[in-house]
């Protein structure tokens, strides 16, 4: 693999150039640091400036955000033992430092403090140095852990990740409790600068791809990033495939860290990338590591063919109605003949017309309020479907043909890949109108050839399928028992020790991962 | 552009496997026995695979181009792959017609020909043109157990229609002769393996590679010699004769219960994926080879030219019927076995005598090579001069009809 081919993502900057402010020192001289201060967060109502006059010449400031920082623990834990503790030694930065544990190292650019305090920390400044200290003991308001409800399972943890980016790292470090878990921070957006953070385990992911993560983080210019920059960070934008998965659960991110993946948590977001993403891994939910295995291979073959449904049904109707008739069983032709006798338009537009209003359908209920949800699929069902068929506009197998497809596009356990089979069908659905069931095909070649040279992160889209030297198919369009499972799959197969130790005499010996 | 071992696998595995079209030629003259032939012509397109292997395992790296100059000097060597890369052309074009031909036939009515070759061509340079044999040989990786698996549910779904005393009498009915000229006609398809001296040297690992060849064809050729066997036994050896496609209709056939029928669907997907595959590895070969023969560094410019030149050549061949007597009478009696046996012969002993010169000059040592080798070498020498001449003698008495 040579990640260097892999195509660069040139930096997009969506925004006007912002101009970083020039660096200013700060000075010894509180009086006009705080000045200084208050001139940048002029009109910020929400900046705390706190005095504390101590014995002796130590006079300190504090300042920081309303809603981060409970006043409650600011008093209790700093400024009490503060004022309490012996009059007689001065006051220096290591007393702070054993009062609390998170403080930084000493920054004399007033920029970077006044960073520091918009992004939550208590920022001490004391009288007679040129330099201040930021404290992160905020605890910005977040909600609940609650069970995830795009990815609900039978069986299985129901915790998901919040919006808190300390808090999702700690319930990953919980279920994925080893030294080797690394975190690593950064800082991206050039205005708004918010934490993200790769995590990754040390010895089992490649370091090319955490080499290459770092470097593709780094080069993000965009003016904030969230959920989105994904589109920053993946290979090829010309797809309908995502190339980076998103989970919010975090079994689901162990898992995946041990398959030699890496992770990335962005802070105000409750939904963790990872990557590399193969096609496959995109079809599997996690119900599918905990229910048995026998059962599992058989829902993924439903999967499968409900995957392989949504992309060709309508295609596949079209064609053979229209082109190959002959291919039809007689009873079933002619039922569907009779059914269409008096329908006014050609079966692609019929298609057509009945896809766009399923799709319209789906993205009016996504919007609407819960409680007027119930309308949209009453009109929806009964004047799309029933009326139109009554009327003799559509015909009653392509509302069966349409609905079918649209259930289908749903199963997939990834919504983003399912959504590229929504999207696929339309170019099938033109394919199938010009040339029947060669054009089918064709087109299916142009997506197999599409999707062979689709690669992530310099692992192949349909990996383990192609370039599958060396590499299991057990957790592929089967899933074999756990403890037949010895080899990690790409991306971890090339240099890391194996997932376990062969157990297979005795199952319970295997890990729980 | 890299390819694994597993690749090349179902890569020699898709060029042979060609969902045998040509099956009737070979029934006409050996009747009830026409798998042994079937068999023989599998040996003999082994050795072609077995000489192409030969031939390119010594370079890594390089390409049938390439390393023909080395061995054979720059001038020798540019001339020696010129008629290879004119034939591959011919067979492209020739394919391409056949291809299309059973896809007009299975699913057009009125559809003109050119047509289907212009959309089918565009996707397979389309394909060739992203990234080279790698595109070419994931679709394969992809596409062969696929055909695997269909071949094995057609076997299944089919054997309640078997009747053995079609077989019957086995090799009574068919002399040596005949054996020999319906093997002649089936040999044309396995000539492709020669195909691989241009792809070997994009193999990333050699090691352990030659056995994985070996079972791709012989998977391949296994397929197709119990294909062989259901046609004869599902339509008897008289009826079988006079089909075009013979597998097209016994999947046709397959009737399981009222529910399950009309599977040729299936069938002839991955019928044209197989194709698509073999047009794709002759595509690549060719321009691939063809600009290094020029010394062009960009062989992707050489797509379009050599895609025009495939569907004008498939336009030329009026009719598969027709073009089948030509290439019966001529093409593969004559330039078959010149192309992808006896010039691979000698170009071996080339390569090996190259070698011993090498090493040579390397070493300072003259190698010594064992007397019984040079006795085997010698008998080789012998048989295939011998072989030859009854080939040719065969070939002046009886096919010229």
């Amino acid at each position: 693999m040579v990640l260097s081919n892999l195509p660069r993502n040139p930096s997009r900057s969506d925004q006007t150039p912002y101009h970083e402010p020039d660096s200013i020192h700060l000075t010894d001289d509180l009086d006009q640091t705080e000045h200084a201060i208050r001139d940048i967060f002029e009109d910020c109502t929400d900046v705390i400036f706190r005095h504390l006059e101590l014995e002796g010449p130590s006079r300190l400031l504090f300042v920081y955000l309303q809603g981060f920082t409970d006043p409650h623990i600011l008093n209790l834990d700093i400024i009490k033992p503060l004022s309490e503790r012996n009059r007689d030694e001065p006051f220096t930065a290591d007393i702070l430092k054993t009062l609390v544990s998170s403080i930084s190292e000493p920054i004399t650019d007033i920029n970077l403090v006044a960073g520091e305090i918009a992004c939550g920390a208590i920022v001490c400044f004391s009288q007679g140095e040129a330099a201040a200290y930021s404290i992160e003991i905020s605890q910005p308001p977040k909600r609940n852990i609650e069970e995830p409800s795009n990815e609900v399972v039978v069986r299985g943890p129901r915790e998901g990740f919040i919006e808190d980016l300390n808090t999702n790292i700690t319930m990953l470090r919980r279920a994925l409790p080893n030294p080797t878990l690394k975190t690593e921070a950064f800082r991206v957006g050039k205005t708004a600068k918010r934490k993200i953070v790769i995590a990754y385990l040390k010895n089992i992911a490649p370091v090319d791809i955490v080499n290459e993560v770092r470097e593709r983080i780094q080069n993000i210019t965009a003016d904030q990033v969230s959920n989105y920059m994904e589109e920053f960070i993946e290979d090829s934008a010309f797809t309908l495939f995502p190339q980076i998965q998103n989970t919010e659960r975090p079994d689901i991110v162990s898992s995946s860290l041990l398959e030699g993946k890496v992770a990335i948590l962005i802070d105000g977001n409750p939904f963790v990338l990872i990557l590399p993403m193969t096609l496959l891994s995109g079809l599997q939910a996690a119900d599918d590591y905990y229910e048995r295995f026998i059962y599992t291979s058989a829902i993924r073959a439903v999967r499968l063919i409900l995957f392989l449904i949504s992309i060709y049904l309508p295609s596949l109707y079209i064609s053979i109605t229209s082109y190959h008739p002959q291919m039809l069983p007689t009873n079933l032709l002619l039922s569907i003949l009779s059914a269409r006798e008096g329908i006014p338009l050609p079966v692609v537009f019929e298609v057509l017309i009945m896809e766009f209003m399923f799709e319209g359908l789906r993205e009016a209920g996504l919007r609407l309020p819960k409680q007027i949800g119930s309308a949209v699929s009453i009109v929806g069902a009964l004047v799309i479907g029933q009326a139109a068929v009554q009327a003799g506009i559509v015909s009653a197998p392509m509302v069966i043909v349409v609905a079918a497809t649209g259930i289908s596009s749903f199963a997939a356990p990834r919504y983003n890949v399912g959504t590229a089979a929504r999207m696929l069908r339309f170019p099938m659905l033109i394919l199938a109108a010009l040339f029947g069931l060669f054009g089918i095909i064709m087109g299916s070649i142009l997506l197999i050839v599409h999707l062979t040279n689709l690669s992530s992160y310099g692992t192949p889209y349909l990996s383990p399928l192609v370039d599958r030297e060396g590499q299991s198919l057990r957790d592929t369009f089967i899933r074999a028992p756990r403890w037949m499972m010895h080899r990690r799959p790409r991306p971890a197969v090339r240099k890391s020790p194996p997932l376990s130790g062969k157990s297979r005499s005795n199952p319970r010996e295997e890990r729980n991962s | 552009m890299k390819l694994t071992r597993t690749q090349m696998m179902w890569l020699v595995f898709c060029i042979n496997v060609g969902l045998p079209i040509y099956l009737s030629g070979t029934m006409n003259v050996t009747k009830q026995d026409a798998w042994f032939s079937v068999i023989l012509a599998g040996a003999a397109g082994f050795i072609v695979l077995a000489l192409a292997v030969r031939n390119a395992k010594y370079f890594p790296g390089q390409t049938f181009i390439e390393f023909t100059q080395e061995v054979l000097g720059k001038w020798v060597g540019r001339f020696w792959v010129l008629p290879y890369l004119a034939f591959w052309m011919i067979s492209l074009g020739n394919i391409l017609r056949s291809v299309v031909d059973f896809i007009i036939m299975a699913l057009f009515k009125e559809t003109p020909l050119t047509a289907v070759v212009i959309v089918l061509f565009v996707v397979v340079a389309f394909a060739v043109a992203t990234n080279g044999i790698n595109t070419i040989a994931r679709c394969a990786e992809l596409m062969g157990p696929l055909i695997v698996l269909m071949f094995l549910c057609i076997y299944i779904l089919n054997l309640s229609n078997l009747d053995f005393t079609f077989l019957l009498p086995v090799a009574a009915d068919t002399s040596p002769l005949n054996m020999a000229r319906g093997t002649f006609t089936m040999m044309e398809m396995y000539g492709d393996s020669y195909l691989l001296v241009m792809v070997f040297g994009f193999l990333n690992k050699q090691k352990g590679v030659t056995p994985k060849i070996y079972v791709g064809f012989t998977l391949a050729v296994g397929l197709m010699v119990l294909t062989t066997t259901f046609i004869l036994l599902t339509f008897g050896p008289g009826l079988a004769a006079k089909m075009q496609y013979p597998l097209y209709e016994l999947v046709r056939y397959i009737e399981v219960g009222e529910f399950l029928q009309r599977i040729e669907v299936v069938m002839i997907a991955l019928w044209v994926c197989s194709a698509f595959i073999k047009l794709g590895f002759y595509l690549f070969c060719l321009s691939y080879g063809t600009a290094q023969w020029l010394g062009i560094k960009k062989w992707k410019l050489l797509i379009i030219p050599i895609s025009l030149l495939a569907i004008w050549a498939a336009g030329l061949t009026t009719s598969l019927l027709t073009t089948r007597a030509l290439l019966l009478r001529y093409i593969d009696p004559v330039i078959l076995p010149l192309l992808y046996f006896i010039l691979p012969v000698i170009l071996w002993i080339m390569i090996l005598l190259h070698r011993r010169k090498n090493q040579k000059v390397q070493t300072g040592v003259v190698p010594t090579i064992p007397k019984a080798s040079m006795g085997w070498k010698w008998s080789g020498v012998t048989l295939l001069i011998l072989m030859l001449s009854m080939y040719y003698y065969m070939y002046i008495r009886y096919f010229k009809v």
